[in-house]
């Protein structure tokens, strides 16, 4: 751990900061501050000693001195859509938010990758390319507002995942500030630097190993034909067997999305209805892209997979604007729940495919058990399940009951051969959770990568790792659950 | 090590291996030679087996099949290797979710089969070289078919991995998608065992092509100019370019849907190429005394890069899919390694030397500084004894 600072270089932090980006880029009072004791985790809440807003790399690496000076330490952060309390400012850190730098320096189209500062949004990249008839494939459901370094740090995914991969997958490079102040090149654009898998390590990290400041990534080509179809089934176990028939039969679609009944009923009252039939069991969306050639006898497979598991209705996307409203119903599940509470908690866990039906019945019974208003919106082809649970967190009691459930779901996901976390990472949401996958040897391991980047724990300090601050209901061996088994 | 300690430690090992230590003829690495093998039976073992070479102060070559030798540098000492033979299981092939285990020691030719029994294939291959699963995961070396199956860092879920302080870990899982934790495996995947020695691995398999179609064009000047176009067909898993003495020309293989292979099949075969019933894929070992590199290039690099070799009058073998070569210098190593620089400035890529017996006192990574800096700070990590491999990887580490 970093020493504790003393009173005196803790109170120069500030100009010092404030000498590396002046006083327009560096927040500091309460109310400013105010914005930034939460990213989309708005249980978990700490505020941060300051903001800063760097522009270029030597910014970052004078920032990262200065917080070393004053014994503070710093959090990177993005756009803040995190929802596992990642850009979490733990023991009063600083945190270097990188929105202000959104350069896409360089787009080669020739050889399909793009250079860019960790501001930019994921969707703008696409946008930027999409003329050059190419686009950036990891695509998160907040990909209108997060930022590729925060999808770095999380190793995002999204629903097209399960064609395209993940983040991981698609960066090359990356330029790193090291918690040291340093500042490194690691992996090149033809993404096989020999050596060690640097970039491999870094992805995913959370921001614990240092602060991205750019990063060479793989853009794909636009396919030449997109097909989206829409399946409606009685219940959600039938769109989960159709979803196994399909990856059973070879076909790899772009994204195999489902909806259930409770969401369905959400989206068809809110500002995103999709003409959705209200008494729909569940909504199977499929995705299918690739060469014009190849789709027909795609979708005729796919049609006739859904209907052996009694899809009423599937249908083909007619157009564009048909297709939008198709995804409509996935992509403003989230939005639509704002309806229903004034918060949302979106969980994410990953099973076994086959395991889904039977772990989703438990997670309703969950929901259910605990009182608390549960929907089910997931990728169903790589059984990552998302529970949303609507709450208000002003009523303790409901607050309490929504961690208990969360921490019931991840133990029957765990339980069923899953992770606790399939995008969204484990930040400060689930740190004491991690014990339920990993052993203490497996988690030293991860220790050892951390302390040859950080070996003081000052670059984003209490994520992903089990803590003893944490309240002891929170830390599931103080309840004595013994660590469940791997494979 | 004198020679006598070096006797006593290799004695003390064998006491500690007990009914699995097997001496046999020296096989040599340079200035090494090991000849005494200790088989675990199982991961547990073998990190025992790590813990008791951390104290004695020796130093282990893992091995599986070993078809891997000229992988990395040459080791700087080994008293022993750590055969993974005992470690051949396939304990789960979940033909419903594309997923299987399979223990190191398992040789790669099996899981295959395994894999297609099963209705899948695994994206994974070794030149038909026999390798073991775990030989094929810690060189992690590209392979044609990495265009259409992915790297083997897309293919692994999750590892156990025994430790040189004689603990066994595990990361990634069995799931598909998994962001719990740090993603470990991809820096143990192609690590060369250097920290610490893979035992088992979750794989992803792969859908079976609906259809395989191999062709191949005839040698002429444009085939490199427009090879990078022809590997970027949509059902494209392999193209292989090569110029020199051997037979020149480029090498295909589509595979995947039948209209689409369908479609590439008559677009290429109108480009002048011709379908054939087996394609040479692979790069041809080194000739003997010729030090062989792999390079990368960005693709646009690609031409200057054929026109460089072409003028040198070196032969090579390409695939522009993944903007990789395989190229031999008939030199000295001095005059070799200047002109893989060379042609890797030529490229915007990297080279890596494939004759590690051939590169002197060279490190066949040609690792950077920070590379090496922080691959030290991550052998101290793990290995601080420097009990695994030493020498063999990035920075002689």
């Amino acid at each position: 751990m970093a020493s504790a600072p003393d009173a005196s270089s803790r109170s120069a932090l500030i100009p010092a900061l404030e000498a590396v980006v002046g006083r327009e880029r560096c927040l500091s009072t309460p109310e400013e501050l105010l914005v930034y004791e939460c990213d989309g985790l708005t249980s978990h809440v700490a505020t941060p000693t300051a903001v800063v807003f760097p522009e270029t790399t030597e910014e970052v690496q004078a920032l990262v001195r200065a917080c070393r000076t004053a014994g503070v330490p710093f959090v990177p952060r993005g756009a803040g859509t995190g929802l596992s309390g990642g850009a979490l400012a733990s023991d009063d850190a600083v945190v270097v938010e990188c929105s202000r730098m959104q350069a896409i320096r360089h787009i080669d189209v020739e050889n399909r990758i793009a250079v860019v500062e960790p501001g930019v949004v994921n969707a703008d990249l696409s946008v930027a390319a999409k003329p050059h008839g190419l686009f950036y494939a990891p695509d998160p459901s907040s990909q209108l507002a997060c930022t590729l370094g925060g999808n770095v740090a999380e190793n995002s995914g999204g629903p097209h995942t399960l064609k395209y991969g993940t983040t991981t997958d698609h960066v090359l490079a990356l330029e790193l500030v090291l918690p040291d102040g340093a500042c490194i090149t690691l992996g090149d654009a033809s993404g096989l630097a020999p050596g060690f898998d640097w970039v491999g390590a870094v992805v995913g990290s959370e921001g614990t190993l240092g602060i991205v400041t750019a990063m060479t990534v793989r853009l794909e080509p636009i396919p030449e034909r997109v097909e989206t179809l829409l399946a409606i089934f009685d219940d959600v176990v039938s769109a989960c067997r159709a979803v196994g028939r399909i990856i059973e039969s070879g076909l790899v679609p772009a994204a195999l999305e489902i909806v259930d009944q409770r969401t369905i009923r959400a989206v068809e009252d809110s500002v995103y209805a999709a003409g959705l039939p209200r008494d729909a069991g569940a909504i199977l969306i499929v995705e299918l892209d690739g060469p014009d050639v190849a789709l027909d006898a795609q979708i005729a497979e796919v049609q006739t997979h859904c209907r052996a598991d009694g899809a009423e209705r599937v249908e083909v996307a007619r157009d564009e604007t048909e297709r939008t409203q198709f995804w409509r119903a996935r992509k403003g599940a989230f939005g639509a729940m704002g309806r229903l509470a004034p918060d949302l908690y979106v969980h994410d866990a990953v099973v076994p495919r086959t395991a889904l039906p039977e772990v989703l019945a438990k997670v309703c019974e969950i929901g259910d058990r605990y009182g608390l208003t549960l929907s089910n919106v997931f990728h169903a082809g790589d059984g990552n399940l998302h529970p949303n649970i609507s709450f208000d967190r002003r009523d303790p009691d409901e607050m309490a009951r929504v961690i208990a459930a969360g921490e019931a779901i991840l133990r029957t996901c765990v339980e069923a051969g899953g992770v606790i976390t399939g995008e969204h990472g484990v930040g400060s949401e689930k740190s004491d959770y991690i014990s339920l996958v990993f052993g203490e040897a497996d988690l030293d391991a991860m220790q050892k990568l951390r302390s040859v980047f950080d070996p003081e724990r000052v670059c984003n300090p209490g994520k992903i790792f089990p803590t003893t601050r944490f309240c002891a209901e929170s830390n599931p061996k103080a309840r004595g659950y013994d660590r469940v088994p791997f494979g | 090590m004198s020679p006598s300690a070096e006797r006593a430690s290799v004695s003390r090992l064998a006491d500690r291996a007990g009914a699995r230590w097997q001496e046999h003829a020296p096989v040599s690495f340079g200035e090494t030679s090991v000849a005494a093998t200790w088989t675990p039976s199982d991961a547990d073992e073998v990190a025992h087996a790590l813990a008791a070479s951390a104290e004695l102060g020796a130093a282990v070559l893992p091995r599986g099949a070993g078809t891997q030798a000229d992988c990395g540098n040459l080791p700087e000492r080994a008293d022993c290797f750590l055969s993974s033979a005992a470690l051949e299981t396939i304990d789960a092939l979940d033909a419903s979710e594309g997923v299987c285990h399979a223990g190191a020691g398992t040789p790669l030719a099996r899981l295959q089969a395994a894999a297609v029994e099963a209705g899948w294939e695994l994206p994974l291959e070794d030149a038909g070289r026999g390798s073991s699963l775990g030989g094929v995961l810690a060189t992690a070396r590209l392979t044609p078919r990495a265009q259409g199956f992915g790297r083997v860092r897309n293919v692994v879920l999750g590892l156990e991995i025994a430790h040189a302080n004689g603990t066994v870990t595990r990361c990634g899982g069995r799931v598909v998608k998994n962001v719990t934790g740090y993603d470990l495996a991809k820096l143990y995947l192609g690590s060369l065992g250097s920290l610490g020695v893979l035992c088992g691995a979750w794989l992803r398999l792969r859908p079976k092509p609906q259809r395989v179609v191999r062709l191949e064009s005839d040698p002429g000047t444009e085939t490199a100019s427009r090879a990078v176009d022809w590997a970027r067909r949509a059902s494209v898993r392999a193209c292989a370019v090569r110029e020199g003495a051997t037979k020149a020309g480029a090498a295909i293989e589509l595979a995947g849907d039948a209209a689409s292979v369908a479609a590439d099949r008559d677009a290429l075969i109108a480009e002048g190429l011709q379908e054939a019933e087996d394609v040479d894929l692979f790069a041809h070992p080194a000739a003997d005394g010729h030090l062989e590199f792999q390079l990368s290039f960005l693709p646009t690099r690609w031409p200057a890069l054929a026109a460089h070799l072409r003028d040198l009058s070196v032969g090579y073998c390409a695939w522009p899919g993944l903007g990789v070569l395989s190229v031999q210098f008939d030199a000295d190593a001095e005059r070799a390694f200047a002109l893989a620089g060379e042609a890797a400035a030529i490229a915007e890529g990297r080279w890596r030397c494939e004759t590690p017996s051939l590169a002197g006192e060279r490190d066949v990574f040609g690792a950077t500084d920070a590379e090496s800096a922080l691959g030290r700070a991550l052998k101290a990590q793990f290995d601080p004894a420097g009990v695994l491999n030493p020498g063999r990887m990035a920075g002689r580490l």
